[in-house]
């Protein structure tokens, strides 16, 4: 498989920006949870 | 490990530093709600600031934002695509500081304190200290690219060849002293290796048959060109000649 495709990278950068907004609404409920 | 699981990996690394730098954030905030400094817990002290409840997630993130990162870093230098390693810095320092500028700007605390000049000054220096280094990540079309649009590394994208298709590739690689035709031609064992270098063809035993029937079609020819060479039947200048045929032959579309 060749990962340098512009398709490849796509994917990767929508996994991560993906991963970063779920990060924060998990930050959120944890804080929103704890405090 | 495959695509997929460093993909999982980096994005999960990524989920754990974002939360952590959510709870950092949302800690920091009510810790300076009730003017920056707290205490809880059994202590020989009067503790004048009780901390707020969610107050002891804050070194917790911190920990395991480092983590995150670290799991984060591990599995994206398997990838293409994002590198964002370097956006972690500013994310950190810019989201505390704009904390420490809005709360200095205008404190929370019911005393009618003013401007708290101590935060702000804390707030210039955190937005310098993660502005600066995001002006340099985003600064050059190269580090852009960098940024959002790398190439795999090469100890992902570099595939095992054999040592056939290593000679094919480039007939003028010596494998100890020997060419790659001589190499592939092989020699039984017991024999010692032809002597190094260019001169004369060598003496010695005719190499074995080619050997399995799955090797390339040029590897065989390689080593019945080399066996000859060997046996004489060939000078060096013939061999050589008969060898480029050979390898273009095979090379050309």
């Amino acid at each position: 498989v060749n990962l340098n495709t512009a398709a490849m990278k796509l994917l990767v950068l929508a996994v991560q920006l993906g991963a970063v907004a779920f990060g924060i609404l998990v930050g959120l409920l944890f804080y929103g949870a704890v405090s | 490990m495959r695509f997929l699981g460093w993909v999982l990996m980096s994005a999960a690394g990524m989920v754990l530093l974002a939360a952590s730098l959510t709870v950092l954030f949302l800690g920091m905030r009510d810790v300076m709600d009730v003017g920056g400094a707290c205490a809880s817990g059994q202590t020989g002290y009067e503790i004048a600031v009780e901390c707020p409840d969610g107050a002891w997630s804050v070194p917790v993130a911190i920990f395991a934002g480092l983590i995150g990162l670290g799991i984060h870093a591990w599995g994206a230098t398997h990838l293409p695509g994002p590198r964002w390693l370097a956006l972690a810095w500013p994310a950190l320092f810019l989201s505390l500081g704009w904390n420490f500028w809005e709360y200095g700007l205008d404190p929370p605390q019911e005393s009618g304190m003013g401007t708290m000049w101590g935060w702000v000054v804390c707030g210039a220096l955190f937005v310098l200290m993660g502005g600066l280094p995001l002006l340099g990540a985003l600064g050059s079309s190269s580090a852009r690219r960098r940024l959002f649009w790398s190439d795999a590394p090469p100890h992902v994208t570099r595939t095992r060849i054999t040592a056939a298709e290593l000679a094919v590739r480039n007939p003028d690689i010596r494998f100890a002293g020997r060419t790659a035709a001589e190499a592939l031609g092989g020699r039984p064992a017991g024999h010692s290796a032809p002597p190094a270098g260019d001169g004369g063809a060598p003496t010695g035993p005719i190499p074995a048959e080619p050997g399995p029937e799955d090797r390339p079609a040029l590897t065989d020819d390689l080593e019945r060109l080399a066996a000859l060479h060997r046996r004489g039947d060939l000078s060096d200048e013939e061999f050589r000649a008969a060898k480029a045929r050979l390898l273009e032959g095979e090379l050309s579309p």
